[in-house]
C-alpha cells in the first residue's frame, strides 16, 4: 500500500451539554503513514483522547457529534459508515489500548477468554466468513421492509453463537488450535509463562502484565491502525519502559501503524516519528518529531519543551506556561494561544491563526503561527 | 527545638499481616506478612528536602506513611525533634519491662513489710526493755537483733497512651507534619467548600471561630495561586492543577514542619508541574518547611529534592545529594531506574531499554539483596548476604547498598539496559 493508512481532514468534533457547545476538536488534519508512528501530544482538554475516540467512532454520540470533515480509513471515510456496521472496522482494522489496563480488562472473565474472544473472531474472518453479531444488525426498519440484498447469506450470526462456531468451540482440536493461538499472542507480547497468566483474572496481574495482555488483544486481530490512549501514563518508568521497547519491536513484527496520544513528551520523544502539537481543539504544528523537538516552530510546543523539569533548585525557577487552557466553550478570540504566548502581537489577538503552514526551508513540518520564523529566537 | 534533625528513623520497618488460610492454619504454617518497609535508617533536617524514589511496590509511600504516623511502625526507632515516637516493638517492650518492674516491686514491697514489722518491734523491744520478750514462736529465732534496711522501689517506666489519651496526643501532634496525596480528586471531599477543606486541620487543632477561620484561608489562598474570592466553590470547580493547590494550602494551614509530598503532580500536566514544583520550592524559602517528596517521577525529585534515597523492595540501596545520585548513580537499580526515565528529545533517543521482570513479590522476600534476580551483576555473595548501607571512595556524599559498589561505580547506565538479559520467572502480584 502506498498512500496513508488514516487521514484525517478538517474533523470537528462538537460536544453538546445543556445550552453550551463545546468545539473539542476543530479542523484537524494529518495522515498516518504505513508502518508509521504518529504521536499527539497536548495539555489536558485539548482534545486528545476526543480525537482518538472518534476515529474508530467510539465517542458517545450525543452528546457528541462529528461536525464535519472526514476520517478516511484505507479509503474509506468511517464519518459516514453506520454505527451499527463499526464493529467489523474496530479489531479487524483499527484497534485501541487504553490508559487503565484494569479498567479495560473484563474482571469477570480469565484472560484466556478474553483474548479467544479477539482470536475467534480473527479465525472465523480469515475463514472467509463476514463476521457479524446479533447485537450489529441493522435496525429494523418498520417504515419498509428492505429487500434482501445480495451476498446477504454470507453475513450470518457466526460470533458468538452460530451452529459452525458453537461446533468448533465444542471440538477437543479445536480448542485446543485456539488456546495455541491466544499462547502465541501472549508470547508475542513477551510474557514469562504464559500458560499460568491464561488461567488467572486481571486483578491477579501486575499493571505491565495487563497493559502487554491490552497490547496482544488488540493486536491478535492484526490491525493497520493501533491507537493508543496514553498507554503508559499509569505504569512505573522501568515497566513503561519495557511496554515502550516492546510495542516499537512489535511495529516491525506485526507491520502495523500506531497513533500514540500522549501528555508525555519524553514517552513521545521515544516512540513516534511523526508529531502534532495539540492546542485547544487544534493542532498547532505537525511535522517529523526530530525536527519539532530540534527546533520547534510554535511558541506553545516551545513553551511545553521547556516546562519539562531538566534543571535542579539552585538553578533557578522552572519555567511554567502562564495561564492555564481556555474554555472552549468560548475560545479566546483570535489565535488560541495568544493569552499565555509571548510573543503575541496585535495580529494574534484580532485574527484567528493561520491554518498549518510548512515552515521555510523544511520539507514537512508545518506550524499555525504568525510568527513561526520567530520562534526559535525566543528564549 | 534542638538543632538535630528534624526526623530520624532507625531500622524502622512495617509488616502487614496476611491472613492464613484455613490449611495453612491447621497445617502448622506459621503466620507471613508483608514486608512493606524493612529496616530503613534516614534522616531528613529541618527545612530540607528529601526526595524518595522507587517503583510502585517499593514501600516508598509506606515510609511516607509512617513517617507521617498514618500507620504505626512494627519495628525500628522513629524520633520526631525530641520527641521519641514508639514503634509497635518498643511499645511492647516497654509494657513488658513496666510488668517486669511491677511484679518485682510488688515481690519487694511484700519483703519491706516484713522487714517494716520486724523494725518496729525492735523498736518497741528497746523502747520498753522491761516488757516480756517476744515468744519463742518460729521465725523469730533467726532475726538479728538489728533494725533491717529497707530496699528501694524499682523505677516504672509510664505506660505508653492508649485510647482517647493517645489519640488526643496524636491529634495534637499532627500540627507537625502534614500531607498532600497524589488524586486531588479523591483527596479532597466534594461535599466541601474551599474554605471548609483548607481550614479542617486548623478545626481539628481546636480553632472554631468561623470568621477567623474565613480569614485565614483568605489569606492563604493567594500564596498557592488561587484567587481568594474562592472560598465558596467546591472543588469539581477546579481544574486538576486547582485542586492540587488546595491540598497545598490544607497541608500549610497549620504551619507544618514537614510536608510529605505523596506523588504530588503526577496527576499533572507538565505545564502545571512545573507550576506546582515552583510554589512548593517557594513555600519552601518562606517558611523553612522541610519535605519528604515521595515520587518516582525523577524530574520532579531534581528540582525540589536536595537529597535523594532510592528505595527498592523495603529497603533504601542508595542516599545521597541529588546531584551525586542522579548524575552519578552507583547502585545497578539506580542506574536502571534513571535511565528507563524517558528524556523529551528525539535526538537522544536509545534503542533498547529494559530491567527484566517485575517488581518481585514483598511475602516471600529474595534473600540476599534484594535487586539480585534483576541485578546484571549479580555474584553468590549478593544472594546470601544483604549488603549495608556504606560509603564508597568516588562518590563522595552518597551511601550505597551494594556489594559490588566500588566495581559497578564506572559503568554508564545506558550500556547497563542494553543488557538483553532475560527476564526472571514473572511473580503475578499477590
Amino acid at each position: 500500500m502506498t498512500g496513508p493508512v488514516l487521514s484525517i481532514r478538517d474533523l470537528t468534533i462538537d460536544y453538546v451539554i445543556g445550552a453550551g457547545r463545546f468545539r473539542a476538536v476543530s479542523g484537524v488534519s494529518f495522515d498516518v503513514a504505513p508502518g508509521r508512528v504518529m504521536g499527539i501530544v497536548g495539555e489536558t482538554g485539548c482534545g486528545k483522547s476526543t480525537l482518538a475516540q472518534a476515529i474508530p467512532r467510539l465517542l458517545p454520540e450525543p452528546p457528541a457529534t462529528i461536525g464535519g470533515g472526514s476520517i478516511e480509513f484505507n479509503g474509506v471515510d468511517l464519518v459516514k459508515v453506520p454505527q451499527w456496521k463499526m464493529p467489523r472496522i474496530r479489531g479487524t482494522g483499527i484497534s485501541m489500548i487504553f490508559q487503565e489496563p484494569l479498567n479495560s480488562l473484563n474482571p469477570a472473565f480469565r484472560i484466556y477468554d478474553q483474548l479467544a474472544e479477539a482470536v475467534r473472531i480473527r479465525q472465523a474472518r480469515d475463514a472467509g466468513h463476514t463476521v457479524l453479531d446479533r447485537r450489529e444488525a441493522p435496525p429494523f426498519d418498520y417504515t419498509r421492509r428492505p429487500k434482501p440484498e445480495v451476498g446477504d447469506a454470507l453475513v450470518r450470526p457466526l460470533v458468538p453463537g452460530g451452529a459452525t462456531a458453537k461446533a468448533a468451540r465444542r471440538s477437543l482440536s479445536g480448542r485446543r488450535e485456539l488456546r495455541e493461538d491466544v499462547l502465541e499472542y501472549l508470547r508475542l507480547v513477551r510474557i514469562n509463562d504464559p500458560e499460568t497468566i491464561l488461567d488467572l483474572y486481571p486483578h491477579e496481574l501486575s499493571g505491565g502484565m495487563r497493559q502487554r495482555v491490552m497490547i496482544a488483544m488488540a493486536l491478535s486481530e492484526r490491525p493497520a491502525l493501533l491507537i493508543a490512549d496514553e498507554p503508559t501514563s499509569a505504569l512505573d518508568v522501568t515497566i513503561q519502559a519495557q511496554v515502550l521497547t516492546l510495542m516499537k519491536d512489535l511495529i516491525e513484527e506485526v507491520d502495523t501503524s500506531i497513533l500514540f496520544i500522549s501528555h508525555d513528551l519524553g514517552v513521545i520523544a521515544e516512540t513516534a516519528d511523526e508529531l502534532g502539537v495539540m492546542y485547544a481543539g487544534k493542532l498547532v504544528e505537525l511535522g517529523p518529531v526530530d525536527e519539532i523537538f530540534g527546533s520547534p516552530r510554535h511558541p506553545y510546543t516551545k513553551a511545553l519543551l521547556r516546562a519539562a523539569p531538566t534543571r535542579y533548585k539552585s538553578d533557578g525557577p522552572l519555567l511554567s506556561i502562564p495561564g492555564s487552557v481556555p474554555n472552549l466553550a468560548k475560545p479566546p478570540a483570535g489565535c488560541r494561544f495568544h493569552p499565555r504566548c509571548p510573543i503575541a502581537k496585535d495580529v494574534c489577538r484580532a485574527e484567528p491563526a493561520p491554518p498549518l503552514d510548512l515552515v521555510a526551508g523544511t520539507a514537512s513540518h508545518r506550524s499555525a503561527c504568525h510568527f513561526a520564523a520567530e520562534v526559535p529566537q525566543l528564549v | 527545638m534542638t538543632d538535630g534533625p528534624l526526623v530520624e528513623t532507625v531500622g524502622l520497618e512495617k509488616q502487614f499481616p496476611l491472613t492464613r488460610t484455613a490449611s495453612e492454619y491447621f497445617g502448622g504454617k506459621a503466620a507471613r506478612g508483608i514486608h512493606a518497609v524493612d529496616g530503613v535508617s534516614l534522616t531528613i533536617l529541618p527545612g530540607e528536602t528529601l526526595g524518595l524514589i522507587g517503583e510502585s511496590g517499593s514501600g516508598k509511600t509506606t515510609l511516607g506513611w509512617l513517617v507521617a504516623r498514618l500507620h504505626d511502625a512494627t519495628g525500628g526507632a522513629y524520633r520526631f525533634g525530641d520527641e521519641e515516637i514508639l514503634t509497635d516493638r518498643q511499645r511492647r517492650e516497654v509494657r513488658r519491662d513496666r510488668a517486669q518492674a511491677i511484679r518485682e516491686n510488688r515481690v519487694i514491697l511484700r519483703e519491706n513489710r516484713k522487714r517494716l514489722r520486724h523494725n518496729r518491734r525492735l523498736e518497741s523491744e528497746q523502747r520498753h526493755p522491761s516488757a516480756p520478750a517476744p515468744s519463742p514462736g518460729a521465725g523469730s529465732k533467726a532475726e538479728p537483733r538489728v533494725p533491717i534496711e529497707m530496699v528501694p522501689l524499682k523505677p516504672v517506666p509510664p505506660a505508653p497512651p492508649r485510647g482517647r489519651v493517645a489519640a488526643q496526643r496524636l491529634r495534637r501532634w499532627r500540627r507537625n507534619v502534614q500531607i498532600v496525596f497524589q488524586d486531588p480528586v479523591g483527596s479532597l471531599d466534594p461535599r466541601l467548600k474551599v474554605w471548609q477543606i483548607v481550614s479542617e486541620p486548623l478545626r481539628a487543632q481546636g480553632e472554631n471561630d468561623r470568621k477567623k477561620l474565613r480569614e485565614r484561608v483568605r489569606a492563604l489562598l493567594p500564596t498557592v495561586g488561587l484567587p481568594p474570592d474562592c472560598l465558596d466553590q467546591y472543588p469539581h470547580e477546579f481544574s486538576g492543577g486547582g485542586r492540587q493547590r488546595i491540598s497545598l494550602a490544607r497541608a500549610f494551614s497549620v504551619d507544618p514542619k514537614l510536608v510529605i509530598l505523596d506523588e504530588p503532580t503526577s496527576a499533572l500536566d507538565v505545564a502545571v508541574q512545573a507550576q506546582i514544583l515552583n510554589r512548593l520550592v517557594e513555600f519552601q524559602k518562606e517558611r523553612s518547611v522541610a519535605y519528604l517528596l515521595i515520587t518516582h517521577n525523577v524530574a520532579a525529585v531534581r528540582y525540589v529534592a536536595d537529597r535523594v534515597a532510592v528505595m527498592y523492595l523495603g529497603r533504601i540501596v542508595e542516599l545521597g545529594t541529588v546531584r551525586g545520585v542522579l548524575e552519578r548513580p552507583v547502585h545497578p537499580y539506580t542506574k536502571a531506574l534513571l535511565a528507563a526515565v524517558p528524556v523529551a528529545d528525539a535526538r537522544r533517543r536509545r534503542a533498547r531499554f529494559r530491567i527484566g521482570g517485575d517488581v518481585p513479590s514483598l511475602i516471600d522476600l529474595p534473600p540476599g539483596c534484594r535487586f539480585a534476580p534483576r541485578c546484571p551483576f549479580v555474584v553468590d555473595r549478593c544472594r546470601t548476604e544483604y549488603p549495608a548501607l556504606r560509603e564508597i571512595p568516588g562518590a563522595p556524599g552518597q551511601r550505597i547498598a551494594c556489594h559490588r559498589a566500588e566495581e559497578v561505580r564506572d559503568v554508564a547506565p545506558e550500556t547497563l539496559l542494553t543488557v538483553d538479559k532475560p527476564a526472571p520467572a514473572a511473580t503475578p502480584a499477590p
